[in-house]
């Protein structure tokens, strides 16, 4: 038999094409270990230090691995239950001062225990806008004027005045960080490294994939985590994502686009479960600019919109609800009589337009690319009726950010998700805040001074009934912007997990993800 | 041939000739990517923090990263950085751009090899019975089939498979890397698509081929039908099929980013797409340099393989040329 001589390359080729694809698969690794709880996300990771908090899915993957000093609760409410570090907090109004005691006997994830001198090291670096680590978030703490270690588990925190909100909007962000370690290694040492006190251990962060936990077997709440390994994953595309919730690939999805989610009804394996959010989603318009600039043009468009026929062709009547109000529904701060505030009424439009000196207007929103388009589109056709003619400007999220923080956007539309405290939802209107100007670079002396006396008021039931005047200045009179409606989150999760009741709330910062540790195996 | 010899030869000289030619390509390229992406709007540092961050906070991040220097100095600082190892740091992630590289590149290399290799043979083998059998039934099916995987959109042709094959059949994972497995479905998604283009233009050239005299001089010499059909009739077709799967390379990188972002790819690719959007400068720039070398390499391969496909091609006058 003739054996060619060309069979001896070709043997050669194919068997270095499967040693290299061998050799390349082998370099990453595979499958979920068993015992392995995945939640999917539509954006990732970024930082995971609790100091930067960058956005709101970094967040997800400190709370797994850092226990916060207090939990979210509605307007000046303490909670000091589950998982948090502080024990008990008490609060004198004359002086000022919040005393925080500590749980004794927690440890971060390489053996130290945590005492006060952490908790006040992590003020300090949120407080601290010279060196790095400089947060985002501190304005948050700019009511603070001290906060002193009073013992080996207690410390105290003064105001530099009356601050209701201090709870909600300030506390709720420290995740005690370990002060020993870091000043000993330097932050730069704590990329990598992230010790927290939490109920899991960071073991890998494998950017725009995952990043995955293991149980911290010595956490100092008895029995927990009830599972074993974590991992939080990032798709890309919401279509496999709802795929591998199916497939049970995954086991929770963060969130998901509302039409998907419902073709999810008929899928037995997946339980189509959501979480109110407290957030705005709004049309934000620009009070630098002509015509913006004119309370009765700002009208004028809210008049010419009907939101519930935007929901029904563009959204979902079961998670949007409709409303003009900053705070939901069933929240203390929500005030009475907005249901109904600005129904569509094209001829009212009209005559407000009349009365500011215009026939008609030509304007343009801008738009992060993605579903909000849809219902602008529906909105832009309602709006023409009351001789409103808008463009869309479709940009992806830099360039969009970028634009309306420079005032160059006469409209926008978009989301800004608070917490608990209907200050949260309000303080972007102060005309000194960092960011007014992404809500529409609103000024206004008298709302100002209502929302700073709210925040000082110690008796809950006056407090609200500042805040209620707030949003009457902000929305009734001056209709600072057009809010659409309220969402409830979908966070559909396969039938093989059991996830505590109490955990679906709308006042929680995260939801159901903030307390992994106490789901179960179904 | 000893190795003295060979450095001496035409070959390793055209070889050498074209690196140094190819240096120039390169600087330019990195000059385009540099000014394309810090030109462009949306500041790294607030996409980062999000629309609630402060002004020092910003200015704390652009200070930290370098980015409140002058545009030149930022360009020369990262150049001399490449050259040294250093590819900086990556915005987003704070990590190293080089070892993000490191690790996510194996899996795209995976996705492109393996995806080029099906295109290529299935493609090949496509194109030459179609013009060894034109008009035939094979022919117009082949021909349709081409046109179908070509028309498709990748990212809806991945999400059909994977409604398909992985959720209705359960054959395969629905995404992320759970083993070779996972390279199935994305794999032919990247292949069916180029193996279309090859196919046409291989059935093209082959038909254009077949016709030559000395083909016809070949088959009169009593040369057997697949000596005829490889050795003379292939090989001879093949060098613009070559050209044109070079030129593929860099669009390989452009499926991948579509196919790794459909099918949760944990590869380059979709690490590329988040880079972009958060103007990670140094993540992109890095990624981009990597797939522009890529194309200078695979330009040079091609080069150099014409003169193994066709003896006949002189390196001399592919010089001049």
């Amino acid at each position: 038999m003739k054996i060619s001589n060309r069979k001896p390359t070709v043997v050669l080729i194919a068997a270095i094409l499967v040693i290299g694809i061998a050799g390349l698969s082998g370099c990453i690794e595979g499958e979920d270990d068993e015992d392995t709880v995945v939640v999917g996300m539509t954006e990732e990771v970024t930082d995971l230090n609790p100091i930067i908090q960058a956005d709101t899915y970094s967040v997800y993957a400190i709370q797994q691995m850092y226990d916060p000093l207090v939990r979210d609760a509605p307007d000046g409410e303490i909670n000091t239950e589950g998982n948090t570090v502080a024990d008990d907090i008490q609060f004198d109004e004359d002086e000022l001062t919040y005393t925080i005691e500590l749980q004794e006997g927690i440890y971060f994830h390489h053996g130290e225990e945590l005492t006060a001198e952490d908790v006040v090291f992590t003020f300090e670096a949120f407080m601290d806008t010279e060196e790095y680590p400089v947060s985002p978030r501190a304005e948050n703490f700019d009511p603070i004027a001290d906060v002193e270690q009073t013992g080996e588990y207690e410390l105290e925190i003064i105001l530099e005045e009356l601050y209701m909100p201090l709870e909600s909007d300030t506390l709720i962000l420290v995740f005690p960080v370990p002060k020993d370690y870091i000043e000993e290694n330097g932050w730069d040492e704590y990329e990598g490294n992230w010790y927290g006190t939490g109920p899991y251990e960071f073991v890998e962060h494998t950017p725009a994939e995952h990043v995955k936990f293991e149980a911290n077997d010595d956490y100092w709440r008895e029995g927990l985590p009830n599972i074993e390994n974590l991992r939080l994953r990032v798709f890309g595309e919401e279509t496999t994502l709802q795929m591998s919730l199916q497939q049970g690939e995954i086991h929770f999805a963060e969130r998901m686009d509302p039409d998907l989610f419902r073709d999810l009804d008929d899928v037995d394996e997946v339980e189509t479960t959501s979480n109110p959010e407290v957030s705005t989603n709004a049309i934000w318009m620009n009070h630098k600019e002509e015509p913006w600039d004119d309370v009765n043009v700002r009208k004028a468009l809210a008049y010419a919109i009907d939101m519930d026929d935007v929901i029904a062709g563009a959204g979902d009547p079961d998670l949007h609800t409709s409303t003009r109000a900053v705070v939901p529904t069933d929240h203390p701060a929500h005030p009475d009589g907005f249901e109904d505030l600005y129904e569509q009424d094209i001829e009212r439009a009209k005559e407000l337009l009349d009365e500011a000196g215009y026939d008609e207007i030509e304007s343009t929103v801008y738009v992060n690319v993605g579903p909000r388009v849809d219902e602008l589109e529906i909105i832009q056709d309602q709006v023409t009726e009351a001789n409103i003619h808008l463009e869309l400007n479709e940009l992806e999220w830099g360039t969009y950010l970028e634009d309306v923080r420079a005032g160059e956007a006469p409209l926008w539309s978009s989301g800004w998700t608070g917490r608990a405290s209907a200050n949260s939802q309000l303080e972007l209107y102060n005309s000194w805040h960092g960011f007014n100007d992404y809500g529409g670079f609103y000024n206004n002396t008298e709302f100002e001074e209502v929302l700073a006396e709210a925040n000082r008021e110690p008796d809950f039931d006056d407090r609200m009934e500042l805040y209620h005047e707030a949003q009457e200045i902000l929305i009734k009179e001056d209709c600072a912007f057009f809010n659409r409606f309220m969402e409830d989150l979908p966070q559909p999760h396969h039938e093989s997990i059991d996830i505590p009741e109490q955990h679906w709330n709308p006042y929680m910062d995260a939801g159901p993800i903030a307390y992994i540790a106490e789901w179960e195996w179904a | 041939m000893k190795i003295r010899e060979y450095i001496e030869s035409k070959r390793a000289r055209f070889i050498v000739t074209r690196i140094v030619k190819s240096i120039p390509v390169f600087f330019l390229a990195s000059i385009i990517i540099f000014l394309i992406m810090h030109l462009s709007p949306g500041d790294p540092a607030e996409i980062m923090l999000g629309a609630g961050a402060t002004e020092e906070a910003i200015e704390s991040i652009q200070q930290r990263l370098g980015l409140d220097q002058p545009l030149y100095r930022q360009y020369l600082n990262y150049m001399s950085g490449v050259f040294q190892g250093d590819w900086g740091v990556s915005i987003r992630y704070n990590q190293p751009v080089l070892e993000l590289i490191r690790t996510r590149m194996p899996l795209t290399l995976l996705l492109m090899g393996s995806g080029l290799i099906i295109s290529v043979i299935m493609g090949i083998t496509m194109g030459v019975l179609g013009a060894l059998n034109p008009n035939s039934i094979f022919d117009y099916s082949s021909t349709v089939m081409a046109l179908f995987w070509r028309s498709i959109p990748s990212f809806w042709l991945g999400i059909l498979f994977l409604y398909v094959f992985a959720l209705e059949f359960g054959w395969f994972p629905i995404g992320g890397w759970q083993g070779p497995i996972s390279l199935v479905l994305p794999m032919m998604v990247i292949g069916l698509r180029l193996q279309a283009i090859i196919a046409r233009l291989t059935r093209s050239q082959m038909l254009d081929v077949l016709t030559k005299d000395y083909i016809k001089s070949a088959k009169t010499k009593g040369l057997k039908r697949k000596a005829v059909i490889i050795k003379h009739g292939l090989r001879n077709a093949l060098i613009p099929v070559v050209t044109v799967i070079a030129l593929r390379v860099p669009w390989l990188f452009g499926g991948a980013v579509i196919t790794e972002t459909v099918f949760a790819y944990p590869g380059m690719g979709s690490m590329l797409v988040r880079g972009v959007l958060s103007r990670d400068f140094p993540l992109v720039q890095g990624i981009v340099l990597v797939i522009c070398i890529s194309a200078i390499i695979a330009n040079l391969i091609a080069d150099v393989s014409y003169t193994y496909i066709d003896p006949r091609i002189d390196i001399d006058s592919q010089r001049k040329g």
